[in-house]
């Protein structure tokens, strides 16, 4: 604490007027850009109490009455057509489609990171040094050829629009965050499964019970990141899960709704309550992810 | 002997175990890997040898679809244009760290209110793109967007953002600095925060003014942050697609991009969308390689 008031203390205090004057304008600059940054969301606030005439008329304007019909239709059971078949879908089905999806994914694909990167960090076998050498040069080469060749294959076994499928296909082990989980695991000292081996401990134990514990702080991390990302993700759905409709995807087929319908108020309520949740899990883990992505210069 | 022999028994059975651990631990990593990565790679290559008869959808092999690229690249402007807008939104993810690089500095200072900048610079790398993007064009959105109202009580006329293709382009780069700026200043503010602040006091002691502490003390000391965004700069180049899809569309202004061509072709022709994927790539790698490289020696050349 005291360190951090020196730190904070010694980038200030040497500073001359006109350098002080400087660092106002530039509070000032930043202040617009970060209320910038949230203005759109408070617009579509507003808006999504307003009925379609009072936004058509008045779209910058508060809501003079305001109305929660919007959000009323919406949550009950108001469906918005998938574009394959006769499918529709209500946002409570893109909210379970967007939520299964990211925690089977975070879930899978974490586990097999773990799993992969204890055993090439701590053990030797032949291979070993190939393996790793060549995970991080598939990682550095750009492969913006392959999503051709993964849409033909899961077409191919028949995948597209199954949730297996999905799960099969982002179940990835050496995926972002691969060699970080490994750079953990191989900082643990070795020692500690020593000990529990002359214990009696066997492989597995030690990897649950010891290494996971202890390489918990840069997992959950990661398990955050990619959560993150499997919840945002948009493209990938689109193409391989069009008749689930994520929130992502689901919010563009009302936006297309909204652009013939105009029933734009409507598409204001549910792309908020789409944000509420990230919001209230960004209030949760907030200090986790600003801590050991930001300040650990993770990127 | 006995125990020996007890002893090389128990030694292979706890080798046996391990191996089997081992092989447990990396079956199905290695099987998904093999088959996402590697079979998809190589499958890649071979897609774009495949040629597909339109009217009997049986197919052959041959280079039909690489004579068709470069046909398409000499005798219509749409590659050219693709590639001209990427090169466009990787210069504009350069002006992005550039200015990131300056506001970090100033946001390393420690100016007011830095824990409410943080968590709001944070906010675009937490909400969907989706949702970024939509409630951003909505903001210009013709007769209801702010902008499009504030530029109308100026005495303005609204432009027509999403059918002019210089327009909607400077619409997507402007949303990509937008969202951008916050988390790259986080992160270069991060790299500048992990430097000795002696370092920093001793440089003002001798008179050093702003702009010689960013560029000759604190730029060395993070560098290597500073090329790790120099190199996202190029692949952006080669895979920014969804904004301009989720911003502008798929309209007849679309500033299409290198990504786009073929992202906009893997539903419905996975060998045209391979063949440009491939010639790119086979173009992107060696300039990726070059850019390290490069920046590896500016570092090197500088002290940095």
């Amino acid at each position: 604490m005291k360190k951090a008031k020196r730190k904070h203390n010694s980038r200030s205090y040497l500073l001359t007027k006109r350098e002080k004057i400087i660092l106002g304008i530039v509070f000032v600059l930043l202040l617009i850009y970060a209320l910038s940054l949230i203005f759109p969301f408070f617009f579509l606030l507003m808006n999504s109490f307003k009925d379609e005439v009072e936004y058509f008329y008045d779209s910058t304007g508060f809501p003079k009455t305001p109305t929660f019909e919007n959000y009323i239709t919406l949550f009950s059971g108001y469906k918005v057509g998938t574009g394959i078949g006769d499918g529709e879908a209500t946002i409570g089905e893109m909210f379970w489609n967007s939520i299964s999806l990211a925690v089977v994914e975070t879930v899978t694909s974490m586990f097999f990171t773990c799993c992969a990167a204890y055993v090439l960090a701590k053990y030797k076998f032949p291979g070993n040094k190939f393996l790793y050498t060549f995970v991080i040069v598939s990682s550095v080469v750009p492969t913006i050829a392959a999503i051709s060749a993964t849409y033909r294959l899961m077409s191919d076994i028949q995948l597209i629009g199954t949730f297996i499928g999905m799960i099969i296909m982002n179940c990835g082990a050496f995926t972002g965050g691969f060699l970080y989980i490994h750079s953990y695991f191989k900082s643990i000292p070795w020692s500690f499964a020593e000990s529990a081996m002359i214990d009696g401990a066997s492989d597995f134990k030690i990897f649950f019970r010891i290494m996971i514990p202890m390489a918990k702080n840069g997992i959950l991390t990661f398990t955050i990141l990619r959560f993150l990302g499997f919840w945002n993700e948009y493209w990938i759905p689109y193409l391989f899960y069009p008749n689930h409709p994520t929130l992502g995807v689901g919010l563009t087929l009302l936006k297309a709704e909204a652009v013939n319908t105009g029933s734009y108020t409507m598409l204001f309520a549910a792309m908020i309550v789409a944000i509420v949740p990230i919001l209230i899990f960004y209030a949760i883990f907030q200090k986790q992810l600003l801590s050991n992505t930001i300040d650990g210069g993770l990127k | 002997m006995n125990v020996q022999v007890l002893n090389k028994k128990k030694k292979k059975k706890i080798n046996v175990r391990r191996a089997l651990f081992i092989a447990g631990m990396l079956a199905i990593p290695l099987i998904q890997f093999g088959i996402f990565f590697v079979y998809v790679n190589i499958n890649s290559i071979l897609l774009t040898f495949r040629v597909v008869d339109p009217i009997t959808g049986t197919y052959g092999w041959g280079l039909d679809n690489y004579q068709d690229f470069f046909y398409r690249f000499t005798e219509y402007p749409d590659y050219k244009d693709a590639i001209f807008n990427s090169l466009m939104f990787g210069l504009n993810d350069l002006l992005l760290v550039l200015i990131s690089l300056v506001l970090a500095y100033f946001f390393f200072k420690r100016i007011p209110g830095t824990q409410f900048f943080r968590i709001i610079f944070f906010l675009p790398s937490i909400i969907s793109i989706v949702i970024y993007t939509m409630a951003y064009s909505l903001m210009f959105k013709a007769g209801s967007g702010p902008i499009n109202v504030l530029i109308t009580s100026l005495g303005g006329e609204e432009p027509d953002w999403l059918l002019d293709e210089n327009l909607a382009r400077m619409l997507v780069m402007i949303y990509c600095l937008w969202v951008g700026t916050g988390y790259n200043i986080l992160i270069f503010g991060g790299a500048m925060a992990n430097i000795n602040t002696e370092v920093i006091e001793y440089a003002k002691l001798d008179g050093v003014g702003m702009f010689r502490e960013l560029f000759q003390v604190i730029l060395p000391m993070i560098w290597p942050t500073l090329s790790v965004a120099f190199i996202g700069s190029v692949t952006t180049v080669f895979t920014l697609f969804i904004q301009v899809k989720l911003i502008v569309g798929d309209s007849f202004g679309t500033p299409r991009t290198i990504a786009f061509l073929i992202n906009d072709n893997v539903m419905s022709n996975q060998e045209k969308a391979a063949t440009i994927g491939i010639i790119f790539t086979v173009v992107a790698t060696p300039v990726i390689l070059l850019v390290r490289k490069l920046i590896d020696y500016v570092g090197k050349k500088f002290g940095y």
